[in-house]
């Protein structure tokens, strides 16, 4: 009698263990149903698309010594990347907003505003890491798809564009991930920044600096629409574990003298940004 | 006729308590076991009927118990987030209860025309409990045989 009874509770665990089981990898119950909807051919010709359609409507700055300390930043965290399906290009917007965006097919951009409100370019780095996250995990397509479905997307790739392009490349430009997205874009950073020789502690100075500032100047936060929830990340970049024998490589370059070739709002920007802070210190080590 | 209404009851005041306690999970708990202990002086048959209705909620009670804490947790917290194996976990509870349900009715329906019906596992322990039988390993228990003649 009580061998009969395990039995039965057995059977009870196996088959519900079972169903548990087939529901979590069946596709329908599939949380990220659309990673490979849309292909990385389709994804870079509308990445194309709407990189035409931002430059339309902002300026892109292009200054050598800006360009250089860039491209130094940026080289950094590519070639860390390791396998990956993108060819990124990185653009810096004349723009006094605090932001940076990805769109489809690699292509981030930086407002000026963010590259003057950074104190360094490990901080720079820290944003571009977890932009290049979005990126990587294809967040930016699949809230694309979700938004304005396939048929709008593929219309839009074969002609039809209208004005839905707009439409299209502003809310690529002023999306707001789920906490979800921004946390596994957040992790993917961290790792990146690691393996790039940063210290992933420049994010969370920089994601502070942002908190503490809101509503004490005139500057722009728009990153604080689109990257909520900044108490948690922080946690998590503070937390963030580098490998033992981790040692952080600085950039060497003068900072100031590339946000001083951003424009004459940049002295004005700098006076409103604290003279110190003690995270700069670890996130340049 | 009586008897077979109360213990068709059991059944039904459980579903009854489970539509009106949503989305708390215990409550349909607690109105098995409040029908459990009034029906505690009943015929072994109606009292068979309503512990098997109150023991074989506990699993799916917990199930669903787990359910929600896990949503709620997605909801509010930070760290926490909306994964595939809780909509896994999720799909599996809401095919447990539907099946609950489904065993539920049918033993409403039996213990209405009088019959027994023994759930996996539950029905066993409720007959054994209601009928006093021992649990006992069959291979120790002592053998009585007749004289071989």
């Amino acid at each position: 009698m009580k061998r009969s009874l395990i039995l039965d509770a057995l059977k009870l665990l196996v088959i519900f263990g079972a169903l548990w089981a087939i529901f979590t990898f069946l596709p329908i119950f599939k949380v990220d149903k659309t990673p490979d909807i849309i292909s990385l051919d389709t994804e870079e010709k509308m990445g194309k698309l709407l990189v035409k359609e931002v430059l339309m409507q902002e300026k892109e700055i292009k200054d050598p010594k800006l360009d250089t300390a860039l491209a130094l930043v940026t080289n950094r965290l590519v070639s860390n990347i390791g396998l990956t399906d993108y060819n990124y290009h990185f653009r810096v917007l004349d723009n006094p907003q605090i932001n940076a965006f990805t769109l489809p097919g690699g292509n981030i951009f930086i407002y000026s505003g963010l590259i003057k409100f950074t104190k360094s370019p490990e901080e720079l780095a820290a944003v571009l890491a977890h932009e290049i996250g979005h990126a990587e995990k294809r967040h930016v397509v699949n809230r694309l798809v979700k938004e304005f479905s396939l048929t709008v997307l593929f219309s839009v790739l074969t002609g039809n564009k209208g004005t839905i392009v707009n439409e299209i490349a502003r809310t690529a430009t002023s999306t707001v991930f789920d906490r979800k997205q921004e946390a596994e874009a957040d992790d993917y950073g961290f790792h990146l920044l690691e393996k790039s020789k940063i210290d992933p502690i420049a994010f969370a100075s920089f994601t502070r600096r942002i908190n503490a500032e809101q509503g004490t100047n005139n500057l722009d936060f728009t990153i604080l629409r689109t990257h909520p929830d900044n108490n948690s990340r922080i946690k998590a970049a503070m937390e963030y574990k580098t490998a033992p024998g981790f040692v952080a490589k600085s950039f060497n370059m003068d900072w100031d003298k590339v946000k001083a070739s951003l424009g004459s709002d940049n002295d004005k920007d700098s006076d409103k940004t604290p003279e110190t802070d003690p995270d700069d210190t670890t996130s340049t080590k | 006729m009586r008897e077979k209404e109360d213990a068709m009851g059991a059944y039904l005041m459980m579903f009854a308590a489970l539509g009106a306690g949503l989305p708390l999970p215990i409550i349909n708990l607690i109105a098995a076991v409040i029908y459990y202990y009034t029906n505690k002086s009943s015929s072994k048959f109606v009292r068979f009927h309503a512990l098997q209705a109150l023991i074989s909620q506990l699993p799916t009670t917990l199930m669903n118990a787990v359910a929600l804490g896990w949503g709620l947790r997605i909801a509010f917290s930070d760290s926490w987030h909306l994964t595939d194996t809780f909509k896994g976990y999720v799909a599996m509870v809401i095919l447990a209860d539907l099946m609950y349900f489904v065993w539920g009715i049918i033993a409403a329906i039996k213990a209405r025309r009088g019959h027994f019906y023994y759930f996996i596992l539950f029905g066993k322990i409720a007959y054994m409990q209601v009928f006093k039988i021992r649990i006992s390993d069959d291979a120790t228990a002592p053998v009585n045989t007749p004289p071989v003649l």
